[in-house]
């Protein structure tokens, strides 16, 4: 039976239909259970979709058999001449069960609910996102449902979760489900989409009611969300989280403040506010790490004092977090400046001042002992990584200017850290500290902290120093030493002496080396290139980074492709023809070494390559990145570069084959893309070639879309035939339409062809008017065929809304 | 939940009558009354299991009262009929006889108010509604059923599947103006044409190109193929069928539907297959 004549079955009321339906569905369900092939049962799974409301109970049953209990069934394989093919996979099974739960979701909730939760955190990324909706769909509100059932789904997940809660003590929360779940329970707003007629989707957004049991629901939620918060162990996780608590203290988009919802919210924000400081202080010390509390700082900026809503309760809060001293020092150097924005309300500790606060560390360090200086900061840099790197810039500030105005201090400082391999030796913060170091021209105690990295024979240190070169020559050029420095990098690049213990360079490193180089470029260009190309060979496989760094730098004047020797152009062309894709940037540095001639060769060369690939069987690199010779966008300038040469269209025309494939596809591509004249190309071929049939063969391979403007073109070339091959060749170019839109569009589009040739019927070349008849003839034909495919499918669509509304 | 004013009332009837409700709860319901200011409400009750463990159900209340052992009814505002079907789960109105301390119980779901109450929140705004307590609605004591009674979940999710499987069919009205239609055409082969009708609609999309289904249809009406085509041509010059070239369609779809649903529950599935 058809899943389509199934669904009608399922939409009539009478006993005998649905005593029917239900023998239908046990009788797959049997079917499912004996299956051999996963094909036999997502077939039947198909069916039962169509008629799930009928038979939710047999279908869950159904599911949970395939989901936990079937060994996963190996696709068929079937050998043909093109090579084996695999049928569909026990994921597809999988994928599928899920989309008839979906379906199924509020009949058998309880079910569902498990279902999403076991599977959210599914190693089959395509099984896990569709839990995720899953999940999603139980605990939104939806417009449509919550006046037939209210907010009993909400209520079910979180009973669900409280229970879970309550019977698991290990505090391994599935971190994802709740987030899902709760992050929908904790919405103000609930939408649905509706088909109001066969041809339109109506999206109904608005603010949920508040009510005793809406005030009920969200409570529950916040209990959970603090509970987790107070009792989760990975940062990670507690980030995570955090950012439903900022969801709940959201007021309503389209409710005023007053009303129920915004009274229910705001009784939700004194209730989390009360919690965050019970799990937050304990005797008016902060035990909640420092991230957390910017975290925290920032919400009540935000949600409490910015709004202007419950002021007094974010002002209280911050207070207590600015009497903690270790906080209050974190909070001087990593921020993110939202306190600014704030002109009232500004209490003591909010307002930042980065020089000031720099000044005053600085100033007050020589009272303090070096290993408190160093535990302070350390302190400081250990919370990286959970809080955004770009929140820590006043902080890099402060170490860059230790390093010039206490140089001494910072040499101790960077010592200790190497020593201890504490977090404030990462590249990102001991970087900072050595490059003041450098802008001050204390090389010696520089070159002492180096000895010292070498010993330690790490990678990531070793990137440390390299950056703080990088660093202070990007502050001032003159702080790069030509000798020394230039030493160092080709011992690097050459893993000699101090270097020859290091492995490969991680990305950190390659970047600063990269960098280090573009200076060294504009010192000693010659040598440098050669540093350049032994880097690249001796990476290959990052190749494209490599190549992004010299277009960047060569854009802003770094590596001047022109004052590359012959041999490094050659190589730089060579390594391009294996890139994948030509970017914008890349596109922009060819002009920079390359003559026109030599851009038209390196696509060529780029053609001939991906033909070297398809011989090797090698059509992509890896799953969709397929090796594109000529791109689809071409930079601007690059096409007026390559437009300069005036023969352009001469030489393409010598490279245009009149058989059809992949080569002339390319080449035509090339032409459109480049915006070379279709009638130059045509014009070199017509002088070229002896025989004119071939050359108006070539022409016809030189064309790659069609514009409608194109047809007078194409009509123009048949005037020079009455060969119905070629005819057929240049008809099948006005028939391409390309995009269009509207239920009409395709048959619009031939219509507009059929009239844009009416007027060459009566041209007085003969040729002109066959093929304009020819073409007319099959436009038309075309037509009335897309117009009636269109048609049925409207009225398909008109009676299958007028059955389920 | 939006409350309204409460007017004066006896409280001492009031007070007795919650009394009674938190004896036969006892243990396993915990009765709060909300401030006296509010008359739409009075309460809320919540439950525990036989282990007194909470069960998670808060029961939102309405408390009516007599002292009359035979009043058997009570006058409900139409206005407070109206916030409970606005709410998203059901309130409950209890009614207490007093001296003999019976309670009576009614769910007041969407379902309740609008189905079995007959109310219209667009239209009927004020007045009152008489509900009457038989013995079903007695509270025997039995929490269990009660909970069961109460569960919002189950409850309501019966009548969502009750209201997407039958989605808005065509009315018994449409069917009979169209029958009358047909007999109008062609009063000796009405009963083919519905039957023609409904296949068509069953087996949509239709195409006249398609021979193999056409002769289906035939043969399970039980007509040639001469006289198919005749009825057919009928059919569309009386407009009870459309054509877009050989595709072919019912005007209208639910009441081809309703003509196929008679067919079946009088032949069986057996019919289309």
């Amino acid at each position: 039976m058809k899943k389509e004549q199934l669904s009608k079955l399922a939409s009539l009321e009478n006993p005998k239909t649905l005593k029917f339906l239900e023998e239908f569905a046990l009788e797959e369900k049997e079917k499912i259970t004996a299956a051999k092939s996963n094909e036999e049962i997502i077939q039947s799974l198909d069916l039962l979709d169509a008629i799930y409301y009928r038979v939710p109970a047999i279908i869950i049953r159904v599911v949970y058999h395939l989901l936990y209990k079937t060994e996963p069934i190996k696709p068929t394989v079937e050998r043909t001449n093109w090579g084996t093919l695999e049928g569909k996979t026990f994921s597809d099974v999988q994928v599928k069960c899920f989309e008839l739960v979906r379906h199924i979701r509020y009949y058998e909730i309880d079910k569902s609910i498990t279902i999403a939760f076991d599977f959210i955190n599914s190693t089959d990324k395509v099984l896990s996102s569709i839990a995720s909706k899953l999940a999603e769909e139980i605990s939104e509100y939806n417009h449509h449902v919550l006046p037939k059932i209210g907010t009993a789904s909400q209520r079910k997940v979180l009973e669900f979760l409280e229970k879970k809660l309550s019977n698991d003590k290990s505090n391994k929360f599935n971190i994802y489900f709740i987030k899902i779940a709760l992050h929908h329970i904790l919405e103000t707003s609930s939408n649905a989409t509706t088909m109001t007629s066969p041809d339109t989707l109506t999206f109904s957004h608005g603010d949920i009611v508040g009510s005793v049991n809406i005030a009920e629901i969200r409570e529950r939620a916040i209990k959970i969300v603090i509970n987790i918060l107070e009792h989760v162990e990975s940062t990670e996780d507690k980030n995570s989280i955090f950012g439903l608590i900022e969801q709940a203290c959201r007021m309503p988009m389209n409710s005023p403040r007053d009303s129920d919802l915004g009274k229910i919210i705001q009784d939700n924000r004194v209730f989390i506010v009360e919690s965050l400081r019970n799990i937050t202080f304990l005797q008016e010390k902060i035990i909640q790490p420092l991230w957390f509390c910017l975290k925290l700082e920032h919400l009540m900026l935000w949600s409490f004092i910015h709004i202007e809503l419950q002021v007094d309760i974010g002002k209280k809060f911050l207070s207590s977090l600015y009497k903690d001293d270790r906080y209050k020092l974190f909070s001087r150097f990593v921020y993110d400046d939202s306190s600014r924005y704030i002109k009232d309300n500004v209490i003591e500790g909010m307002a930042r001042d980065t020089k000031s606060d720099i000044k005053n560390y600085l100033e007050s360090i020589a009272e303090k002992k070096e290993e408190i200086i160093f535990e302070q900061l350390n302190d400081i840099a250990t919370e990286a990584f959970k809080v955004d790197e770009w929140k820590y810039l006043v902080f890099k500030q402060l170490l860059e200017e230790m390093g010039k105005s206490k140089p001494e201090v910072a040499y101790t400082i960077g010592q200790s850290s190497i020593k201890e391999r504490a977090y404030l030796s990462r590249p990102s913060f001991l970087s900072f500290l050595l490059s003041g170091i450098r802008q001050v021209e204390r090389f010696d105690l520089w070159d002492n902290i180096a000895k010292n990295i070498f010993k330690s024979k790490d990678i990531e240190i070793l990137s440390t120093l390299i950056g703080s070169m990088f660093l202070s020559a990007n502050a001032e050029k003159s702080h790069i030493r030509k000798k020394e420095d230039f030493n160092l990098i080709f011992d690097l690049i050459h893993r000699k002496n101090q270097f020859k213990f290091y492995g490969k360079s991680t990305n950190t490193l390659r970047h600063f080396t990269m960098n280090v180089l573009k200076v060294l470029f504009s010192i000693s260009p010659k040598k440098t290139e050669e540093l350049v190309i032994l880097e690249i060979k001796n990476n290959p496989e990052y190749l494209n980074g490599y190549l992004q760094t010299i277009s960047m730098a060569s854009e802003e004047g770094g590596f001047n492709l022109n004052k590359w020797t012959k041999k490094g152009k050659n190589f730089l062309r060579k390594e391009l023809l294996k890139l994948n894709d030509v970017d914008w940037h890349i596109q922009s540095i060819l002009p920079t070494f390359c003559n026109p001639e030599e851009i038209l060769n390196f696509f060529i060369n780029r053609i001939k390559y991906r033909e070297k690939l398809f011989g090797e069987g090698r059509y992509f690199d890896s799953p969709g990145r397929f090796y594109d010779p000529v791109p689809y966008h071409i930079n601007h300038e690059l096409i007026e570069f390559t437009k300069k040469d005036s023969k352009i269209a001469e030489k393409i025309a010598k490279r245009i084959s009149s058989k059809y494939n992949s080569h002339s596809l390319e080449i035509s591509q090339f032409i459109k893309n480049f915006g070379i004249s279709l009638e130059e190309i045509d014009n070199a071929l017509y002088k070229k070639e002896k025989n004119k049939e071939t050359a108006l063969k070539k022409t016809i391979r030189a064309i790659y879309g069609m514009e409608s403007n194109d047809i007078d073109f194409i009509v123009g070339l048949a005037a020079r035939t009455s060969n119905q091959r070629i005819f057929a060749d240049l008809y099948a170019k006005i028939a391409s339409t390309g995009v269009v839109s509207g239920e009409f569009g395709i048959a619009d589009a031939y219509r507009g062809k059929i009239e844009a040739l009416e007027k060459y019927t009566d041209n007085e070349n003969k040729n002109i008017r066959d093929f304009a008849t020819f073409s007319i003839e099959r436009l038309k034909y075309s037509e009335e065929q897309a117009r009636r495919d269109a048609e049925e499918e409207k009225e398909i669509r008109r009676v299958d809304f007028e059955s389920n509304n | 939940m939006q409350r309204l004013k409460k007017r004066n009332k006896t409280r001492a009837q009031e007070s007795a009558s919650i009394r009674i409700l938190e004896e036969a709860f006892g243990n396993r319901g915990q009765y709060t009354g909300f401030s006296a200011t509010y008359e739409n409400i009075d309460g809320c009750l919540e439950l525990y299991d036989e282990n007194l463990t909470p069960l998670n159900i808060k029961v939102f209340c309405q408390v009516k009262s007599t002292e009359n052992d035979d009043k058997n009814d009570y006058p409900f505002e139409i206005e407070h009929l109206n916030y409970f079907f606005k709410e998203p789960t059901p309130t409950i109105l209890f009614f207490i006889k007093v001296p003999k301390k019976e309670i009576y119980y009614v769910i007041a779901s969407k379902y309740y108010i609008s189905k079995v109450l007959k109310i219209d929140p667009q239209t009927h705004t004020g007045g009152t509604k008489t509900i009457k307590f038989t013995e079903q609605n007695l509270f025997t004591g039995d929490i269990d059923k009660f909970v069961a009674d109460y569960h919002v979940e189950e409850f309501e999710l019966t009548r969502m599947r009750q209201l997407e499987a039958s989605s808005q069919p065509a009315s018994k009205n449409e069917v009979i103006e169209h029958k009358k239609v047909v007999t109008q055409i062609v009063a000796t082969e009405a009963e083919k044409i519905y039957e023609i009708e409904a296949l068509i609609y069953y087996y949509f999309p239709v195409r006249l190109t398609d021979i193999d289904l056409v002769k289906k249809i035939a043969d399970k009406v039980g007509i040639k193929g001469s006289e198919m085509d005749y009825l057919l041509q009928k059919m569309f010059s009386a407009g009870l069928l459309k054509n877009i070239k050989n595709l072919v369609s019912v005007k209208d779809p639910k009441v081809a539907q309703k003509l196929l649903d008679d067919i079946i529950a009088e032949k069986g599935v057996t019919y289309l297959l």
